[in-house]
């Protein structure tokens, strides 16, 4: 095996690569959220920076091609890390409980392997609806481009969807809430001094990131934009 | 009793200068070349500090090692819980102190009852012991310049003592294991976990082997070597509650004792104390406070007996400071056995505090005063947290109760300087020999002496003896002395387990331990003694005939393991009055009440007793033999110990 | 000090052996003491158990002062019982109310194979240790002990990682079974000290493939390790170890 698949595939090179997938797709949602942010500077806007991604050419299929890599390495990494697990521990205790104290054991930490499953369902339901949609056209400044607003209005005008986008999005928000804090851990970049200090920030940013995910839906759905 | 002299116990120490005799003798050593070093097999037996050193060192060199141990990993070895420090004669702090000096209180500490030539050379290695464990990455205390911090300890007036917070034996352990894990690594050391030497196998008079039961299959199994080292710590468990850990036992000396190897001292048992009292019926074994505590403790009882006020409503005048009233300079740093035994006399006198009326107040209100909470809570922080755990009480507001417990026993196999016991090519190293503290051992100098042993002595000695036995026959497990010896065994442990009568073993050693502790603990008599020794061969009667042993022999079965041992140290047991019973003196550990001053302070004859008692079996019918080495004092002259 | 004595239930895991099934069976001991340490209950209760003909509970044990990591219970769910930095031969009773149900299971991890009740084979941690937890130093004469400072702050940071017991109480504690403290907390100490650094590289490659050969589980971050570990071993050692996995590029094959 060559150098860098002995290191993939160690139990240490595992946890770095969760954790630099982790944070790669962190660094894209947080891209995401301030271009739906666009959204409340109204359609010219959003439609323009849309438009404006897809000018990118070779660029944009690029970063696509490594966000999907980096997409479904990271899956599968969170999918073997749980089946190593279960055989792991073959017999199961009887009764079995947290100490709580420094453990970092919460709904959020015990269910990514759930959230994460759900965020990989919904990212292709959510392509479906917005990547390989048929899009109307719209015209800013002489300039024909897909008219994302108005699908955005569409679809977020939907209860059902708006619904299912915003429990995902507090999904999220949990996958967060412990990743973020432990793809730190993970890459080693944490002392006993910066523990808590990471551990409180990744709350925040976690709660930042599903916040400004929900507020767009939400806005729309209550029509305050 | 007989006491013979019959040329058996010649203790090899070499000729010359006190200074040179241990280099002298190195030169002399005959060498095994390397090319026959991986012909030879030694079976360690313990993985404790002596025995982990001493199979890393000689998987160094290239023998072949079969390392043995009851627990299921070498790591655990009760050396890991030695809390206070190792001494060495670095003299780091400049404060005066030289191998001389160490040698000195080491020899005078134990009541002049050690040989001079292994405790002088005790103290020159103690400084590559030091240096050996930084290099394997032992982190012993430092200050803030980087350097290593050595600290005072058990009354000595230099700083020569290493720790490492409150675990220096876990920390030193670790080092040794480690060593030891590397040479496993490499497949020159094979590890035995999980095995009970039960007897040693004798070819031609010369140790060949072992049988061993394997703890977690109930087979009997049999090892052959080339020599072997038994390093399986001390016996203090003889007393049932003591600060040893729950399997340190007996049995392995005392099976070799019973193929040959004479018994050294055995009644030389060392009483610690601080350690926290006995709670209850259901108490399994003691724990220790560091003695460092007595730096900074005044220890005290009522003035009146019965005085049943809380200790912090016993005002001033009503309180006894007793050490510090017998013993003026040394107060409350009166030596080990002083103290003990001064705690005992204020209990006997119905002075004693607590539930149990057998503990006496340790109190830190003074020095809390004097350096504030914070300079005490740094000192000692986690001894205090580890009482509390225990009792319940806050030794910052309260005075924590302590009483002596068993703690060490000075006594073992007897080994000659070359650490070789009367059996030869049976080694014996670290508490499980006799040699090093004679009749009282100095804090911070038992792991010294283990690692001393381990890594320092032994592969220069047993090298002397393989290189003199290269063109020797090679033994395999099929020779019948394996057969024998494996028969015995299993007739030992089927009989055991055929007496299905009704106490538990627990019943039997904890009755053996009151009457050890009574009679042969930190004062003894001639008519208890004699009592006691009546009173333990109709115990062991008994037990053959009315102990429970539950479970089967082919499965895990700890409370057979457990009777096993306990047959043992009945028999041990008796050895020890006997040997009690027989050195008419007080000296170190041993205090005999025939034998003491006015004001009650013990009294030596170096006259009759400057010498090694050696026990020789002579069957289970037959009482044992006596023979004695004289000590010889030639560097330094026997004083009269005084801490007044 | 106590004299009141309290009634503990208990439901112990008893199995013969690895190939037998395993089931908790009820015991109460109505005469417990809060002065007793949960191992002088199970003492109690086994001796109990023998004057009525009934075979006693297997269970490791050694120091009884939380050093030497023989005593191995999951109490209630939680490996060493409920008291923090507490190995469980240091768990007393007046912690548990009269009248309190514990459940005492053993370790259960692949890798620590069951041997009979409560007593299970923890030899898979010494292998990761001679896979490389060491310092290549012969026994010799080597340089004096005082030839390379270390700064204060590496002193005390190797002694907080080499506290550790080895008692694998991080391994059963773990959802996923893994001894990434255990192996962390050595290859941390030995990186804060000069002695360590030569080999530095290759200890972590061979510890930490040694940990997955011998099926222990990958970590995920819960710290439910350093919740339970007795010596309050920190998970920075873990952070450590990748640390030195990610400088050790060169050495991996
Ligand atoms: C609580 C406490 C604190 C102490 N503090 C200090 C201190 O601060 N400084 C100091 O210098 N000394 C101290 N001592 C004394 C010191 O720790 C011991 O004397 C020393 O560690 C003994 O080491 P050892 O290698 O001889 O034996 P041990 O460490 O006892 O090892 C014995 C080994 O033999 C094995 N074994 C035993 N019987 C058999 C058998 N039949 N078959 C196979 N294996 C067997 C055991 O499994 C174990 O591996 C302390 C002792 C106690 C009890
Ligand atoms: C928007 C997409 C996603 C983001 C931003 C994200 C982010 C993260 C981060 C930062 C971590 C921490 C990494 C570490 O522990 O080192 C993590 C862990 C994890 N992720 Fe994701 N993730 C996403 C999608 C997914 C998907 C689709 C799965 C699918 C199964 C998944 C499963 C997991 C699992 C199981 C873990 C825990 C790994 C472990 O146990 O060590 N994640 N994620
Ligand atoms: S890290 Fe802690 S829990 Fe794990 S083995 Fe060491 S002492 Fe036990
Ligand atoms: S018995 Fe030694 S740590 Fe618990």
């Amino acid at each position: 095996m060559s150098k860098a698949a002995t290191f993939l595939n160690s139990q240490v090179g595992r946890k770095i690569a969760t954790g630099v997938t982790g944070f790669g797709l962190v660094l894209f949602i947080i891209v995401h959220l301030l271009g739906n942010l666009a959204y409340f500077a109204g359609a010219e806007a959003i439609n323009t920076y849309s438009h404006t991604l897809h000018q990118l050419g070779p660029l944009l299929w690029i970063v696509r091609l490594g966000l999907l890599l980096f997409f479904v390495y990271h899956a599968w990494l969170g999918i073997s890390i749980w089946l190593e697990r279960r055989k792991a521990r073959p017999d199961k205790y009887e009764m079995y409980a947290s100490r709580g104290g420094a453990s970092r054991q919460s709904w959020s930490s015990s269910s990514m392997i759930l959230t994460g499953i759900l965020l990989l369902l919904f990212v292709i339901t959510h392509l479906n609806t917005f990547a390989f949609h048929d899009f109307e056209k719209a015209i800013h400044g002489g300039v024909e481009m897909h008219d994302v607003h108005a699908r955005l209005s569409e679809v977020f005008a939907q209860p059902i969807y708006t619904i299912y986008y915003v429990v995902i999005m507090v999904l999220l928000g949990m996958h967060l809430r412990h990743g973020v804090w432990s793809a730190f851990q993970s890459l080693g970049w944490m002392s006993s001094k910066t523990n808590p200090i990471i551990y409180s920030i990744a709350f925040v940013l976690a709660l930042i990131i599903a916040a400004g995910f929900i507020g767009l839906p939400l806005s729309i759905y209550f029509e305050l934009v | 009793m007989t006491a013979s002299n019959n040329g058996v116990l010649n203790s090899k120490v070499p000729e010359g200068n006190l200074q040179d005799k241990w280099d002298n003798h190195k030169n002399n050593l005959r060498l095994v070349n390397p090319a026959n070093k991986r012909k030879f097999t030694v079976l360690v037996v313990g993985t404790g500090l002596a025995g982990a050193s001493a199979a890393a060192s000689l998987a160094e060199l290239g023998y072949n090692v079969k390392a043995f141990t009851i627990l299921d990993s070498p790591r655990r070895a009760h050396s890991i819980a030695a809390q206070g420090g190792i001494n060495a004669a670095k003299n780091y702090p400049n404060d005066g102190d030289t191998v001389w000096r160490l040698f000195h209180d080491t020899i005078k500490g134990g009541d002049y009852r050690s040989r001079e030539a292994n405790v002088f050379r005790l103290a020159q290695v103690s400084n590559s012991i030091i240096d050996q464990c930084v290099a394997q990455g032992v982190p012993f205390a430092r200050e803030y310049g980087g350097l290593l911090d050595n600290r005072s300890f058990g009354g000595a007036q230099v700083s020569r003592t290493f720790y490492a917070r409150g675990q220096t034996g876990q920390q030193l352990l670790l080092g040794a294991y480690s060593a030891m894990m590397r040479q496993v690594h490499t497949g020159k050391i094979e590890l035995f976990p999980r095995r009970e030497m039960l007897d040693l196998v004798k070819v031609d008079g010369k140790a060949r082997g072992l049988v061993a039961r394997n703890l977690t299959t109930g087979e009997i199994e049999r090892y052959a070597g080339d020599a072997v080292l038994l390093c399986t710590g001390g016996y203090g468990n003889v007393y049932y509650l003591s600060t040893m850990a729950k399997n340190c036992n007996a049995t392995a000396v005392w099976r070799c004792y019973k193929r040959g190897a004479q018994f050294g001292n055995p009644s030389f048992t060392q009483i610690h104390p601080t350690c926290i009292p006995v709670s209850g019926k259901y108490q399994s074994k003691l724990t220790l406070m560091s003695e460092s505590l007595r730096n900074d403790g005044r220890v005290w009882v009522p003035k009146k007996k019965g005085d049943n006020r809380p200790p912090n409503e016993i005002p001033e005048e009503d309180r006894d400071y007793y050490l510090e009233r017998r013993y003026p300079s040394f107060g409350n740093l009166a030596p080990r056995d002083v103290s003990s035994r001064s705690a005992k006399y204020v209990c006997d006198e119905g002075r004693g505090v607590g539930k149990t009326g057998l503990a006496v107040y340790m109190d830190f209100a003074d020095s809390i005063k004097r350096l504030g909470v914070d300079a005490i809570k740094a000192k000692y922080g986690n001894l205090f947290a580890m009482y509390e755990k225990i009792t319940a009480e806050n030794p910052y507001e309260v005075p924590m109760r302590i009483f002596p417990a068993v703690h060490f026993t000075m006594g073992g196999l007897w080994v000659d300087y070359n650490l070789s016991s009367t059996i030869p090519g049976l080694y014996v190293l670290g508490e499980a020999n006799f040699a090093d503290h004679g009749g009282n051992r100095l804090g911070a100098s038992a792991l010294m002496q283990g690692l001393a042993d381990g890594y320092f002595v032994v592969p220069y000695t047993l090298s002397d003896y393989l290189a003199e036995n290269l063109h020797s026959e090679k033994i395999g497990t099929d020779h019948e002395a394996f057969a024998k010896a494996e028969k015995e065994t299993m007739e030992r442990i089927n009989k055991l387990l055929s007496v299905k009568g009704k106490k538990t073993v627990l019943d039997f050693h904890r009755e053996l331990g009151e009457l050890m502790w009574d009679h042969v603990g930190m004062s003894r008599n001639k008519k208890d003694l004699e009592m006691v020794i009546k009173k333990i061969t109709g115990l062991r009667e008994e037990f053959w005939k009315d102990v429970n042993i539950p479970g089967e022999n082919n499965t895990l079965n700890k409370y057979l393991e457990y009777a096993l041992r306990v047959a043992d140290y009945m028999e041990l047991g008796e050895l020890m009055a006997r040997d009690a019973l027989d050195r008419e003196e007080s000296c170190g550990g041993h205090f005999r009440e025939e034998h003491q001053t006015e004001d009650g302070e013990a009294v030596r004859d170096d006259e009759n007793f400057c010498n090694v008692s050696s026990w020789e079996y002579r069957g289970d019918d037959k009482e044992p033999v006596k023979h004695v080495e004289d000590l010889n004092f030639e560097f330094v002259t026997p004083t009269q110990r005084s801490y007044k | 000090m106590s004299d009141q004595t309290m009634t503990i239930h208990l439901k112990i895991w008893r199995q013969k052996d690895k190939n037998s099934p395993g089931k908790l069976v009820d015991y109460t001991v109505d005469d417990a003491n809060p002065d007793m340490s949960f191992l002088e209950l199970l003492d109690w209760l086994n001796e109990r158990l023998m004057n009525e003909g009934r075979e006693p509970v297997e269970f490791d044990h050694d120091c009884r002062e939380g050093i030497c990591g023989s005593c191995n219970l999951v109490l209630n769910g939680m490996a060493h019982g409920p008291m923090q930095g507490t190995a469980v031969c240091q768990l007393h009773m007046r912690k548990y109310k009269d009248g309190d149900t514990i459940v005492v299971e053993p370790w259960r991890a692949r890798a620590f194979p069951h041997i009979k009740d409560l007593v299970v084979d923890r030899s898979a941690l010494d292998r990761i240790m001679a896979a490389g937890g060491y310092i290549s130093v012969n026994t010799g004469a080597p340089a004096d002990a005082n030839a390379i400072p270390i700064n204060k702050y590496d002193a005390d940071l190797a002694f907080d990682y080499a506290a550790c017991i080895g008692c694998g109480a991080c391994v059963a504690a773990c959802p996923n079974s893994s001894a990434s403290l255990f192996t962390g907390a050595k290859i941390a100490q030995l990186a804060h000290l000069p002695q360590g650094h030569p080999e530095r590289k290759k200890r972590v490659v061979s510890m930490v493939d040694k940990m997955a050969d011998e099926g222990f589980g990958d970590c995920s971050n819960y710290a439910e390790c350093e919740a339970v570990c007795p010596a309050e071993i920190s998970i920075t050692s873990i952070a450590e170890m990748r640390r030195e996995y990610f400088k050790a590029l060169s050495e991996i094959e």
